[in-house]
């Protein structure tokens, strides 16, 4: 059984169509992350499966039975807002017990979920802080708690970390997982960020437009990008529009200008002459001396635009015959050598990192 | 340089603090002194005696009056706030309506600074024998006989007080509201709870400070009010503020007076704290009942631990009202609401202005011809003319002096740190919170004992001392978005402190001023009660003449007058609205 099924939800805010007849469904206990630029429709989507709006059409179903109609606060669904929504005027422990207290639990119940929850965010004696009193993964932590005590089906995470800075999000982040690996609950996260969803999900929708985009797996969607917003989307990329000058089994042969970059051809079939766009990583390619011997499926002649140190990392972009621009990304280690804009090299990269991207 | 802060900082603070003090303090302490002074005959004792208070404490009617006007002001204050919530909650949160907030509270404003006494006056036509509700229901032959209980009654006093004093509550919840993040509301949705508990427990506790403030005012000046029992109350509507007013007139028992507004403001303030510890009692009670757990026969505890969630289980009780709710929450409930609320505030004014056009004498169904007789009378009665240029001449005169000192204290506030800072705004700004009642007969008391002779020279300062604290809170709203990084940029270019004031900050501000002028002009041309008790013989302005017309039997002109009056507050807070947008924070 599914936990969600979302049918041909549409919803529009005066002319602009947030969400466009989106259907999708959601397995029981996954982590699922709804990826998107800002405006694309995914915190609408949250909003709408929680209840807090009203699709203008369209089903959706929670643990199979209709839900299109039930209010928010009949909905066995919580969400962790993106600014925590933490109520000012009450404590930690009011805020974490106000779900149960409103379903009328037997209190000494409510004193016990209420510490096993602080025990699960691992905020143990915090009960009488005031949200003053917390720094923003604290209240996030919170929020988390006062969402999951209740225990629902789903938890619905509208950009969660957005707020925090990156140390703490990277390590709520691990914690999120963890405490979702704990309950075994349906976990749907709203992000921009796609590192945040490759490191999150067991699924990825990526969304444009109040459309999906590409449903899959961290690794299908960041290795096999079916479009070339996904393949722009996630990870920085090259993408590359080139023709097909001659296909086999196994090499597809393509032109860019006057150079010819070689793939493996997928299942499709390509003919000489059809256009296609291809996404090469900027760390699957090698940058090097002219001189150099070394031997790659694919070798271009680059010149150096622009060398940028990132710390782990030297960023280059090169030009190929002064107009197809190249990002490279090349691992460093102090003492290595660092070309220099105007600097000649060679850019090499095997076929196997080169993706077809349909569309 | 920190002693030339330091002269500034005085000359811009002194006026203000000084005329607080002088005009507003001083006499408060003076109706004080008169209380524990004998009147006998016409002359005053000053000698120190108790007799006013055992006098004033021994007559049952007084403290029938007192009680009566309490449970008044409380019935007052309560329905007003029930009224004023939802229409702020609605202009807060429901995004249809918050789209035209701003010309709600414009509205607000309006229906705030437009004569207080015609409105008083709009009721009695629409509430008398003749009034359009009886008539109305008897042409509908609904009823026979007209309803007497409509006028001259405690009914038409609720109803006149909570017509008057809901702008003043409305505002302060309202702006208190503003403050509550829309989000916290979904989050309290999100987690079960329905509108109805999540007004309870998130809305009401976040606007709490909004709540008081906006019960304190109307049950302070509905407790205090006594135009609206005299011309409204009949017998039974009577409230103690007439009794107060009629002791410093006709009866001329100036000590007796003072002692029972003593008595009166300790009453009000034993009221107040009750009504405090009442809430405090139930919040106490809340607790102990989450103690006692009377909820354990409903649900067991040992089911919570399975791994069920609580809201399902709800949702699936109640399914089949779920589409019923679903399509009840489509009628737009607030829209409605407003509506209705706005044609309370306005229907009254309105009414008059229908009227003043009636060629019939009284201002009664069924209307017998259009006529501009009425207009043509009273522009050319030398009465009206007179009061017409003495209610100018003060109105004029205040918002100018007003103007001046409150900008001033503005500036000062905002500038400066200095010590009792809290209680110098406060002192500041209590005189709005005062009925004009009390402020009318201490200033009587203070100009009679200083030997200062009644004239609209007294007027003046009587209406400067409410007028000042409007001006200064709308020059400090505007002053609160002032960035002064902009003067200090003006001074690196070459400008001196005049001339960085003048061609700087002057401009930017300038609209707050005005605006707060134009307020100050529309409250003293406007005012009745204050000027009642400090214009001294002979002397009369509009709203004066209005009520000396009420008394003596109404006149057709009566209808002329009012109507001229409030399109020109109209046009006056329309104008102020228009130059800065007002900010009046109570």
């Amino acid at each position: 059984m599914y936990s969600v099924e979302l049918k041909n939800i549409c919803k529009s805010f005066g002319k602009v169509k947030a969400v466009d007849n989106f259907s999708l469904d959601i397995f029981d206990g996954e982590f699922l992350s709804l990826l998107g630029p800002s405006g694309c429709g995914k915190s609408t989507l949250l909003r709408i499966i929680s209840g807090l709006e009203n699709a203008d059409n369209g089903a959706i179903y929670i643990d199979g039975s209709d839900m299109t109609r039930v209010p928010a606060h009949k909905r066995p669904v919580n969400m962790v807002f993106q600014s925590y929504s933490l109520f000012p005027h009450m404590n930690v422990f009011d805020n974490i017990a106000f779900g149960p207290r409103i379903a009328g639990i037997y209190e000494s119940t409510v004193k016990a979920e209420v510490s096993r929850m602080l025990e699960l965010v691992g905020l143990e004696g915090f009960e009488n802080r005031t949200s003053e009193q917390l720094s923003g993964g604290q209240k996030q932590r919170i929020a988390v708690a006062r969402a999951l005590i209740n225990k629902p089906r789903v938890l619905l995470l509208d950009e969660p970390l957005g707020a925090l800075d990156l140390q703490i999000r990277k390590q709520m982040q691990l914690e999120l997982r963890k405490i979702h690996k704990e309950t075994q609950s349906t976990f749907i996260y709203v992000t921009h960020d796609q590192e945040e969803a490759l490191v999150m999900s067991d699924r990825i929708v990526i969304m444009t437009n109040g459309r999906i985009c590409q449903i899959g797996s961290p690794r299908e969607i960041y290795n096999n990008p079916e479009n070339s917003f996904s393949a722009g989307f996630i990870g920085e990329t090259n993408l590359l529009n080139v023709r097909v000058a001659k296909a086999d089994k196994e090499n597809l042969i393509m032109e860019i200008g006057k150079e010819r970059i070689t793939a493996i051809p997928g299942e499709q079939k390509y003919a000489p002459g059809d256009s296609l766009l291809i996404s090469i990583r900027p760390e699957y390619i090698d940058i090097y001396d002219t001189a150099d011997t070394r031997k790659h499926d694919n070798e271009l002649i680059a010149v150096v635009e622009t060398a940028i140190f990132l710390g782990p990392d030297i960023k280059y972009e090169a030009l190929v015959q002064g107009v197809i621009k190249i990002n490279i990304r090349k691992g460093y280690i102090e003492g290595d050598f660092i070309f220099s804009p105007g600097d000649t090299v060679k850019l090499g990269w095997n076929k196997k990192g080169i993706v077809l991207v349909r569309g | 340089m920190q002693k030339r802060n330091l002269k500034s900082l005085g000359f811009l603070l002194a006026p203000s603090v000084f005329y607080m003090v002088v005009f507003f303090l001083a006499p408060m302490i003076i109706l004080i002194l008169y209380s524990f002074w004998r009147t006998e005959g016409f002359e005053i004792i000053k000698t120190f005696s108790i007799s006013n208070y055992s006098r004033v404490l021994s007559e049952k009617i007084n403290w029938i009056l007192i009680y009566r006007s309490i449970l008044m002001g409380l019935l007052v204050s309560f329905i007003t706030l029930l009224l004023s919530f939802p229409a702020a909650y609605g202009l807060t949160f429901n995004p249809r309506l918050n789209r035209y907030k701003d010309y709600f509270l414009f509205m607000i404003l309006i229906a705030m600074f437009s004569s207080y006494l015609i409105r008083v006056y709009a009721w009695r036509t629409i509430l008398g024998d003749f009034g359009i509700i009886n008539q109305f229901l008897i042409a509908t032959r609904i009823i026979k006989e007209p309803l007497e209980f409509l006028l001259y009654s405690r009914t038409a006093v609720v109803i006149a007080l909570v017509h008057i004093l809901t702008p003043f509550t409305i505002l302060p919840v309202y702006s208190s509201m503003q403050n509550i993040n829309p989000e916290l509301l979904r989050a309290s949705r999100d987690l079960g709870a329905n509108s109805l508990k999540t007004t309870l427990k998130i809305v009401m506790p976040l606007c709490r400070s909004g709540l008081i403030s906006g019960f304190i005012f109307s049950f302070i000046l509905a407790t205090g009010d006594y135009v609206i029992p005299a011309l409204l109350g009949g017998k039974s509507g009577l409230m103690i503020g007439k009794l107060i007013s009629d002791m410093f007139g006709t009866l001329y028992d100036w000590g007796g007076g003072a002692a029972l507004t003593v008595v009166l403001i300790i009453c009000l303030f034993a009221a107040f704290f009750a009504v405090i510890f009442l809430f405090k009692f139930f919040a106490m009670f809340e607790k102990l009942g989450r103690k006692l757990n009377r909820r354990d026969l409903r649900i067991q505890p040992s089911k919570i631990q399975d791994k069920e969630n609580y809201k399902l289980k709800a949702g699936k009780k109640i399914h089949p009202w779920n589409s019923f709710l679903y399509y009840l929450k489509k009628i737009p409930g607030f829209e409605i609401y407003t509506i209705i609320f706005l044609i309370y505030m306005f229907a009254p004014a309105l009414i008059i202005i229908f009227f003043s056009f009636n060629a019939g004498r009284a201002p009664t169904l069924p209307v017998t011809g259009f006529t501009l007789n009425w207009y043509k009378t009273i522009l050319t009665d030398s009465n009206f003319q007179l009061a017409i240029r003495n209610s100018l001449i003060i109105a004029v005169l205040v918002s100018i002096g007003a103007g001046i000192i409150g900008t001033a204290a503005a500036f000062a506030f905002k500038r400066f740190e200095f010590k009792f800072k809290n209680t110098a705004h406060y002192l500041l700004i209590f005189p709005i919170t005062i009925p004009g009642l009390l402020l009318g007969i201490s200033l009587l008391s203070f100009f009679v004992l200083l030997k200062i002779p009644l004239n609209l020279g007294t007027v003046i300062l009587g209406h400067l001392v409410f007028t000042i604290p409007f001006v200064y809170l709308n020059v400090g709203a505007s002053l609160e978005n002032f960035n002064e990084t902009i003067e200090e940029a003006a001074r690196d270019l070459g400008a001196n402190s005049f001339k960085v004031f003048l061609k700087i900050t002057l401009p930017i501000i300038k609209s707050g001023i005005i605006g707060g002028m134009l307020i100050a002009f529309a409250l003293s041309f406007d005012e009745f009660i204050v000027t009642f008790f400090i214009i001294g013989g002979g002397q009369n302005t509009v709203p004066m003449l209005i009520f000396s017309m009420l008394r003596r039997g109404i006149k057709p002109t009566i209808n002329a007058i009012s109507s001229l009056v409030l399109i020109a507050s109209f046009i006056f807070i329309s104008i102020a609205n228009r130059v800065t947008r007002l900010k009046v924070r109570l």
